[in-house]
């Protein structure tokens, strides 16, 4: 694993804006999601739970999953772009679910 | 909270010329989707009436239960929830559920009038109701609740 270690001023330039992109999509999602989540406490409404919870797969755990996956197990990139993938599907269900759902 | 304290604008013009006894009226901003039948005589009407006006003033300070309410307006509860349901009707009040530590749910009122201008020009009525801005939580979940 230590010769795959990428130092930061030497990481080539899109790996860098890759991991920047996904840093904001993550920190910009979960404003929105807090803000769902919010409106779920202050107007009892359930759908915005799952709309936050959406949000939050969608958006940061794909970022997590990144960062877990490859600092922990050292997996190859097809695994952690699945895992983020199937992160990415199970929030759009339970966006899906807020908008269609009987609750 | 601070998002409380910025207002959003509203003006809804009158003109006599349509109906003769009920004034029409025409939203310029529709930031706040306020529902269409809120017009003139509703809102003095609304406002013609003391617990009504008192139940605005209390609430403004902070959000408030009914039952709060009635004790500080010396009113019975059903006089409370009547004042409450015209006033929201007409947007002056806003309605929030809070958990209670036993597990329940109650609802909080707060006040959403900032100020009421009427002016008369050109033979028609101009009423401008401006409203505290709506918290974005809430904004977002009725946005959300009109799609489903």
């Amino acid at each position: 694993m230590s010769q795959n270690v990428v130092r930061i001023d030497e990481a080539p330039l899109f790996e860098l804006l890759t991991v920047g992109s996904l840093f904001l999509v993550a920190l910009i999602g979960t404003i929105i999601a807090y803000q769902a989540y919010r409106g779920y406490r202050r107007n009892d409404a359930p759908s915005m739970l799952y709309l936050a919870v959406g949000l939050l797969l969608l958006t940061l755990c794909p970022f997590l999953i990144n960062v877990a996956v490859t600092t922990l197990f050292s997996a190859e990139q097809v695994i952690t772009v699945f895992l983020e993938n199937v992160s990415r599907l199970v929030g759009l269900v339970a966006i899906m679910y807020s908008l269609y759902g009987q609750h | 909270m601070g998002e409380r304290c910025s207002v959003a604008a509203k003006r809804i013009e009158f003109s006599r010329s349509e109906k003769p006894d009920r004034f029409s009226y025409r939203c310029r901003n529709d930031e706040l989707t306020v529902s269409e039948d809120t017009d003139l005589s509703t809102v003095l009407a609304v406002l013609d009436d003391e617990y009504a006006r008192e139940i605005l003033t209390n609430t403004s300070i902070e959000p408030m239960s009914a039952s709060t309410l009635s004790e500080r307006c010396d009113a019975s509860l059903p006089t409370i929830y009547r004042r409450l349901e015209r006033l929201e009707e007409c947007h002056l009040v806003t309605e929030e559920t809070e958990l209670a530590p036993d597990g329940n749910h109650f609802s909080v009122y707060s006040a959403n009038l900032d100020r009421l201008e009427l002016s008369l020009e050109d033979g028609s009525f101009a009423l401008e109701l401006t409203y505290r801005d709506e918290d974005v939580a809430d904004k977002f979940t009725r946005l959300w609740e009109g799609m489903r």
